[in-house]
């Protein structure tokens, strides 16, 4: 990284500062003077916080002084931010939380949708993290399968949260041995596979509802997780798929509040829908500092967030585990009929919906070069019951050695692979 | 024999009697044509139920174990599955059930056992809480001694080292030169060698409560620790008091105490008391608690801001009314509970030998015969037993029976101060009367230790509660589109305000209460231990693990692992699982050296014959290569053992010959199927192929006994299989019954022996000579026989 002089910025009350990073760059923000907060999570004074491929605002309430170090391609103060909406309603859902505590009953469910790129994970995150600064223990389900923000894209999940959002980390991902300075968290997993629900929507009805049983029967257990109630991310899907998705989930979640950000029509479909008693539909304004990731940042990202599944990030670095695995002691799976074809290029009147929950086992071969592979924690392959078993991680496919039926696999942690069953979806990612 | 397994609570035991007899008859008893993978199933289904320390459960495990012997790996397996991923609290109850196992059972479990117990025992001693890690040391002390011997020596001597290096590695953490150490921590995992710790131990009160200050002990140093408790009331109750007047800020009458309550303090502070005095403001200072909202019996209710205003505006209780104390956080032998000291409990001490009119009455009413547990003489004079008594007591048959008191006003305290001479006429401290002390104070005695309040469940509500207060302050902010909108000015004080104390190397901020400045001595703490250990991380490596499944995620919290609670311990804890993991991989390694050295040294006595006949067929040397064996000295089983010995249906071979053996049989198998040319090849290739299968089939069976060089050559077998059906695509009914009988093969056994293929012309030239080279052996082999 080159030395530049660090540059400072001086920020009035509820100002935002928004910068981007590019993937390949480093740079430090630090806090001088003043308070800031990052997606929700407070910025301690003097100390360095380091960011690479990161589009972040960091917000002031009271006026802070920031320096910068380190080239960002865009940066730039804001003065009109959403903030104090979003403040009010954390504040709302606190009230919430407040007499569910007093009467033993349920914290909110609350229920973001929207469209793309309107900042709904930001969302989700500060308003998780604004209820851990108030010592609660929310729980995050992240029904976005192109993302993946706790574990890997293509997955339903649900994690509870117990210690602050680290800034530079993010959620931070499932738990690992490393001392990372954010939280170690235990996320459930249920593997869609798909980069959009729309592509195979019957499976991913099935794993909402199954994700759902699970989350209400930990909600039942944990008087704290009850309580603080839950946060639910989703995808930008707002046509008629995505409404059914939207519906089914507020009935599994039993959600009673609606956050619908940054889309008025889907606020008036949503309150007219959905509102009744009981059930609180809101709008809020998307955040100017939100920007449209195109494709190549979405690749980006998801392939960074695979590489630090595997290795880590910079701050914590992590250590997986090469081993060879012959083709006939592992299973490889597939949901679907080989790749769907879109209903469209069927024959009139074909029906594809029976085979978009079918369990297909692939060969092994040349073809899984370069795969990630999600391995269910299923120890018998029961066709019902394997789709709606969560899973226990992810491997990586580094070599495929056709000729002595061996594949060369990256694990994350050192040992036997626990289990045998692997899914295989769309997840390329080619190792640098 | 299960002298560690506890008699488990009798509301258990109804459902698991019919679980008991379903174990019996679940789990399948194939001596015979076994099936691993249905035993694997209904194994670990038995053993998922394994969540609590339960006898029958283990037994019947057990016995399961003991009946499916020649599925001892796989049982194996699946026992070191179990531990490795049940949650921490659930660890123990398995441990004990491989205790059972070899203890009862021993055979091949030994074995199979001794390969990888170091790892499993050590890596979950580190994340178990401490009383179950002092029940793991139990368990471990017990295999050295035990009647036959269980592990090898060195085995049990690395478990014993790893634990005693957990041990230490903890103690350093507080030896480390000028770091803070927090009171918090100082006594959460504690080291029972630690001869403090142990009087903790006897006392069965060591988890929650810090040791007795040295007050306790000592009664001549009564008199200042006196002062100490009546301080730590005057604070206790000032801070209530303080809380009081931010729930309710007109609430004049606390405002008004807390000014008494602070000049109190400072008199204390600076002043020597006469006993007469201490025992005046004490006795006082009882008549000012009033209730503190803490859960009572009902769960939940009353420990929001909304209960405790409704509480102070709707009506002002009389002190007697306040709740009785959570028995949890009481401590039974300590004398002054101080959490939270309702009059009934904090009468007695403060009581002066009947000197006082006030609370006299009070403890005369006292309903002793409401209280169920105390069948006690009501104690006039302060009794030791009299806090025990009331703290366990349900606290309505008090409530309900004690007249109300009229809580005396702080005017009253006021007055009698001045009155004493405490105070001067304008609250200015007065001329106090210094006179010379008697040596002990009657009450004090009683009074000798007041413990802060325990850092438990009870306060982390009081700092949830101050933050509902402030959040509940700000007026219901309705969820309507509208609502939210709007700016209030009060908000952004309840995010940046109401914490006010901040860690300097993150954003965290520390929710104001009592122990705000211990919570925050916690963070960092974990901070200086992130840091220290980010320095390290050149030296270790960390890896990721594996998700937990469904169930223990429904039934695991965050809070098992000592996340807030127990920062050092958990991160103690972590540290080993890291370094345990670490080693994982180094481990492994040797694990397989390992594996390959005791095949080298593998013993005679698994020879199933006579030692006369064993000695003649040993000198014969091995059946393959007809060279003789060489002897060692088998350091850790403190024997004489032949060198790369294996002993497989009552022949003696070389392992390494032995393997060959097999390997050419397949080969020969694979190649007549690969070639399929000529009828009589084709009879020979089946033959063979089937005597391969029995070959394979019959080892585990009949040798069970023969340990790690059978399992070695089994492994072996089973990999050059895999190999050769990869090579040459072998008749898929040989493979299948080859691995199935011998179980999955360990993955971490394929990688490095897999050698380049080399071409067909060479390996068809290569399997001639090996099967001509074979048809010799096999002559002088049946000769032998």
């Amino acid at each position: 990284m080159t030395t530049t002089e660090p540059k400072e910025w001086i920020l009035d009350e509820e100002n935002e500062l928004r910068i981007e990073i590019d993937f390949e760059v480093k740079v430090k923000l630090r806090l001088v003077t003043g308070t800031a907060e990052v997606f929700g999570t407070e910025l301690g004074q003097n100390v360095d916080y380091e960011f690479s491929g990161r589009k972040i605002a960091v917000f002031t309430w009271h006026g802070c002084k920031l320096q910068v170090q380190g080239t960002c391609s865009v940066e730039y103060i804001a003065n009109e931010t959403p903030m104090i909406s979003y403040l009010n309603t954390h504040l709302a859902l606190e009230q919430r939380r407040v007499l569910a505590t007093q009467s033993n009953g349920k914290g909110p469910r609350v229920l973001i949708v929207g469209p793309n790129d309107v900042g709904k994970t930001s969302l989700s995150k500060m308003l998780l993290s604004y209820a851990l600064r108030q010592s609660r223990q929310p729980i995050y389900v992240d029904l976005d399968c192109s993302e993946g923000s706790i574990t890997m894209p293509g997955c339903l999940t649900a994690t509870p949260l117990t210690e602050m959002i680290d800034v530079e980390e993010g959620f931070g991902s499932s738990a690992t041995s490393a001392p990372t300075a954010g939280s170690a968290v235990m996320p459930l997993a249920y593997y869609y596979g798909f980069p959009s629900p729309k592509d195979n929507s019957k499976l991913y009805n099935l794993l909402l509802a199954r994700l759902a049983q699970s989350v209400n029967r930990r909600l039942e257990e944990d008087e704290a997780a009850r309580t603080s109630g839950i946060v639910i991310d989703t995808n930008g899907l707002i046509d008629a798929t995505g409404y059914e998705l939207i519906a089914n989930c507020i009935q599994a979640f039993s959600v009673d509040v609606i956050i619908v950000l940054g889309h008025e029509r889907l606020y008036s479909d949503m309150t007219r829908l959905h509102q009744k008693s009981g059930v609180s539909v809101i709008k809020l304004a998307k955040s100017g500092g939100v920007v449209e990731r195109d494709s190549a940042f979405r690749r980006q990202t998801q392939k960074q967030k695979i590489r630090e599944y595997f290795y880590g990030t910079s701050k914590s670095e992590l250590a997986p585990y090469s081993t060879m695995v012959n083709y006939h002691d592992v299973e490889v799976l597939r949901v679907g009929e080989g790749s769907l074809a879109p209903s469209s290029a069927l024959p009139i009147g074909e029906d594809r919906k029976v085979s978009e929950t079918h369990v297909v086992k692939v060969e092994p071969g040349e073809h899984l070069l370069h795969s990630v592979l999600a391995v269910s924690n299923a120890d018998k392959l029961v066709e019902s019951e394997i789709l709606e078993t969560n899973l226990a991680g992810f491997v990586y496919i580094s070599e495929v050695h056709d000729i002595r039926k061996k594949i060369t696999v990256l694990s994350p942690c050192p040992g036997r692979i626990p289990k045998k069953f692997w899914w295989l979806g769309s997840l390329k990612w080619a190792e640098d | 024999m299960y002298q560690h397994y506890q008699q488990q609570p009798s509301q258990h035991q109804r459902p698991q009697q019919p679980q008991q007899q379903q174990h019996a008859m679940g789990v399948p008893q194939n001596r015979g044509g076994s099936d691993p993978i249905v035993t694997r199933e209904m194994y670990r289904s038995e053993l998922a139920s394994l969540t609590f320390n339960s006898k029958p459960i283990i037994t019947s495990l057990t016995i399961a174990a003991g009946e499916n012997v020649s599925v001892s790996k796989v049982i194996v397996q699946t026992i070191e599955e179990r531990l490795r991923t049940a949650p921490p609290n659930q660890k123990l109850p398995t441990l004990y059930l491989i205790d059972s196992i070899i203890k009862n059972v021993g055979g091949p479990y030994l074995n199979l056992f001794a390969r990888t117990i170091v790892n499993l025992f050590l890596d979950a001693y580190a994340v178990v809480d401490s009383s179950a890690k002092a029940s793991f040391e139990k368990v471990l002390g017990t295999w050295p001694n035990w009647n036959s011997q269980l592990f090898p020596r060195d085995v049990i001597a690395r478990m014993e080292r790893g634990v005693q290096s957990m041990r230490q590695q903890y103690k350093s953490q507080y030896q480390q030169s000028g770091m803070h150490v927090n009171p918090h921590f100082s006594d959460r995992p504690r080291d029972p060698r630690d001869p403090r710790d142990q009087d903790a131990y006897s006392q069965g009160a060591g988890n929650t409560h810090r040791p007795p200050p040295p007050a306790a002990a000592a009664p001549q140093s009564t008199e200042s620790s006196a002062d100490n408790v009546l301080l730590q009331d005057i604070q206790l109750l000032m801070l209530q008091k303080q809380q009081a007047m931010i729930m309710n800020p007109s609430d004049q009458a606390s405002a008004k105490q807390v000014a008494i309550l602070q000049q109190l303090e400072t008199i204390v502070k600076t002043t020597q008391l006469t006993p007469d005095n201490a025992n005046m403001i004490r006795q006082q200072l009882a008549q000012l608690w009033t209730p503190v909202p803490i859960p009572p019996v009902v769960p939940g209710f009353a420990s929001g801001a909304m209960s405790q205003a409704m509480t102070l505006v709707s009506s002002p209780m009389p002190p007697n009314m306040m709740m009785v104390p959570p028995p949890a956080s009481l401590p039974p032998h300590r004398q002054t509970p101080m959490v939270p000291p309702s009059p009934a409990v904090f009468a007695p001490h403060l009581l002066p030998q009947g000197s006082m009119p006030s609370p006299q009455p009070m403890m005369a009413s006292l309903p002793v015969a409401n209280m169920p547990i105390s069948n006690a003489p009501l104690p006039m004079p302060p009794m030791h037993s009299m806090p025990m008594n009331n703290a366990v007591a349900p606290p309505q048959p008090v409530v309900a029976s004690i007249p109300p008191v009229v809580p005396p006003a702080a005017n009253s305290l006021f007055a009698s101060l001045m009155q004493s001479g405490l105070l001067g006429p304008n609250g200015a401290l007065g001329n106090l009367n210094l006179a010379p002390q008697s040596p002990l104070v009657p009450a004090a005695g009683s009074a000798a230790t007041a413990t802060p309040p325990p850092a438990n469940a009870t306060h982390d509500r009081s700092d949830q509660s101050e933050l509902d207060r402030s959040v509940m302050s700000l007026g219901r902010i309705e969820l309507t589109s509208q609502d939210i909108q709007r700016r209030r000015p009060a908000a952004i004080q309840v995010m940046y305000g109401v914490p006010p104390l901040q860690c300097n190397q993150c954003g965290y901020r520390c929710p104001k209460s009592a122990d705000a400045q211990k919570k925050m001595d916690a963070h960092l703490d974990w901070h200086f231990r992130q840091n220290r250990r980010m320095k390290d991380k050149a030296k270790k490596s960390h890896s990721r693990s594996w998700l937990v499944g469904e169930e223990d995620w429904i039934h695991s919290r965050e809070g098992d692992m000592g996340h807030n609670q127990q920062p050092v311990f958990f991160d103690f804890a972590s540290g080993m699982t890291k370094t345990s993991k670490d080693e994982m991989a180094l481990q492994e390694e040797i694990a397989a050296l390992k594996e390959q050295i005791s095949s080298e040294s593998s013993l005679i006595h698994n020879l199933a014959v006579p030692e006369s006949e064993a000695a003649v067929i040993i000198a014969k040397g091995c059946s393959v290569c007809k060279e003789k064996f060489t002897k060692v000295w088998n350091e850790p089983e403190e024997e004489w053992s032949y060198k790369n010995a294996t002993v497989i249906d009552k022949m003696i071979y070389h392992a390494t010959c032995h393997a060959d053996l097999v390997r050419s049989n397949q080969r020969q198998a694979a190649l007549a199927e690969a070639a399929a040319a000529v009828a009589a090849a084709a009879a020979t290739a089946s033959a063979t192929s089937t005597n391969t299968t029995n070959s394979a089939e019959s080892s585990p069976k009949d040798f069970t006994n023969a340990g790690l060089s059978v399992e070695q050559t089994k492994s072996e077998i089973d990999f050059k299989a895999g190999n050769m059906e990869n090579k040459m695509d072998i008749n898929t009914d040989v493979k299948t019954e080859a691995t199935e009988a011998l179980g999955s093969i360990d993955q971490e056994m394929t990688g490095p022996e897999s050698d380049a293929p080399t071409s067909l012309k060479r390996k068809i030239e290569d399997d001639l000579e090996a099967e001509n080279q074979m048809a010799t052996k096999r002559a002088i082999l049946e000769q032998d026989v």
